[in-house]
């Protein structure tokens, strides 16, 4: 029953989330996150802590881009924990094909010597503005870099998600990295 | 970054999203959709209705219609997380059914047989003009779901146009017998839905969701 009552707390969360209530979406992807944790856990046996929060936060991703498929008359967390699954399932054989199939990239087509752009400063900086800089991006160069950087997909991967060829993928992630240093630095 | 702290960051950039429509009901609608654009086709090809075909071709016809139906309704089903699986079984029964009427009536009425697998392109334009919108139809609105299963989702759409376009092709070549539409109308079918599988992951994964 207890059980009951929290799910039916959950869709009436995600119902507000809808309609546009952020508090109650922070409140609601909040509240799921162990239980995402759980779910991960349990279809991918053996995950390192690490991997799992990349696949938690991967899955709370996921949830996000697909709400509107959420009926707030159904129950919340099956169509949460299918979400969840179904990602970790796709973590497991983009894992599995890297280890079969992994090779050193070749590296990048360009390469710059100048001093400027060596610069060893590495610090994490402001993510918001990092998102606003990777949105900015021309479309090619933006989904080169969500794809490889963001979501570290291989470049064999990436060109078979997106049917791009792997050297204009490399080009394209390239130049969308130099732009975005641009950005930043000239927003800092 | 920290997970808690993603999770406030997707909330803050969040903004109100319109629901879809329940599965069963976007289904619906692209079956009118459809029907309409399928009808026209069928006005300007000129029905052509073959009126000594026994009960058995209406079976035929009934179970053609009755497969793009459920397979409409499953491939909708597909892309909301947690529908039942169950969905996806039903049209694979009526397509089976439609297989068995076809074969049947093969056996019973073999007239035609001679000319059964020669490739006929006035078959083929009509089946390719009325199943081309409703696919591109059906893709587009799928995409609108959640990519859990590309190839299973995309199969279920491929079937549902091809089998939407075949009951329309009884219309407009009410004449072809039993074993041509096995040879060209069942297996035309079948192959599409196989090949909308093949290349569902280019329309259809979490990459091309956008919020």
């Amino acid at each position: 029953m207890r059980q009951l009552q929290d799910d039916a707390d959950l869709a009436d969360l995600m119902a507000a989330a809808q309609s546009g209530d952020s508090a109650a979406y922070k409140r609601l992807l909040l509240t799921i996150i162990p239980v995402l944790r759980q779910t991960v856990r349990q279809q991918n046996r053996g995950l390192q802590p690490s991997d799992v929060e990349d696949l938690v936060q991967e899955a709370l991703l996921s949830i996000h881009l697909v709400r509107t498929t959420f009926d707030a008359s159904r129950p919340f967390l099956p169509w949460a924990k299918t979400i969840a699954r179904n990602r970790a399932i796709d973590w497991a054989r983009r894992d599995t094909r890297k280890r079969a199939n992994e090779a050193a990239d070749a590296p990048p087509p360009e390469t710059f010597a100048a001093e400027e752009t060596n610069n060893s400063d590495d610090a994490p900086g402001d993510p918001e503005a990092l998102q606003h800089a990777i949105a900015r991006l021309p479309n090619g160069q933006r989904r080169a870099v969500e794809l490889l950087k963001l979501r570290e997909m291989s470049l064999r991967e990436a060109s078979e998600a997106t049917g791009t060829s792997i050297s204009a993928l490399k080009v394209a992630c390239h130049r969308g990295i130099k732009a975005l240093r641009a950005t930043l630095a000239a927003g800092s | 970054m920290d997970t808690e702290r993603y999770a406030k960051q997707l909330a803050k950039a969040a903004g109100p999203v319109t629901s879809l429509r329940p599965p069963a009901r976007r289904a619906g609608l692209w079956l009118v959709l459809s029907a309409i654009w399928v009808a026209g086709i069928t006005w300007l090809l000129g029905p052509e209705i073959d009126s000594e075909a026994g009960s058995l071709a209406f079976v035929a016809f009934a179970a053609a219609l009755a497969t793009a139906v459920l397979a409409a309704n499953a491939a909708f089903q597909s892309v909301v997380p947690g529908s039942q699986r169950l969905w996806a079984w039903l049209p694979i029964v009526t397509a089976a059914a439609w297989f068995a009427v076809l074969a049947i009536g093969s056996l019973r009425d073999p007239a035609g047989a001679s000319s059964a697998f020669h490739f006929d392109a006035d078959c083929l334009v009509p089946m390719v003009l009325a199943g081309l919108v409703p696919t591109l139809v059906i893709v587009a609105m799928l995409r609108r779901g959640a990519p859990l299963q590309p190839r299973a989702t995309l199969s279920l759409a491929g079937l549902a146009a091809g089998a939407l376009a075949n009951a329309a092709l009884h219309l407009v070549h009410g004449g072809d017998g039993y074993l041509m539409a096995l040879v060209w109308h069942f297996t035309a079918v079948a192959a599409f839905s196989l090949a909308a599988a093949a290349i569902a992951p280019r329309f259809l994964n979490w990459h091309l969701v956008r919020a």
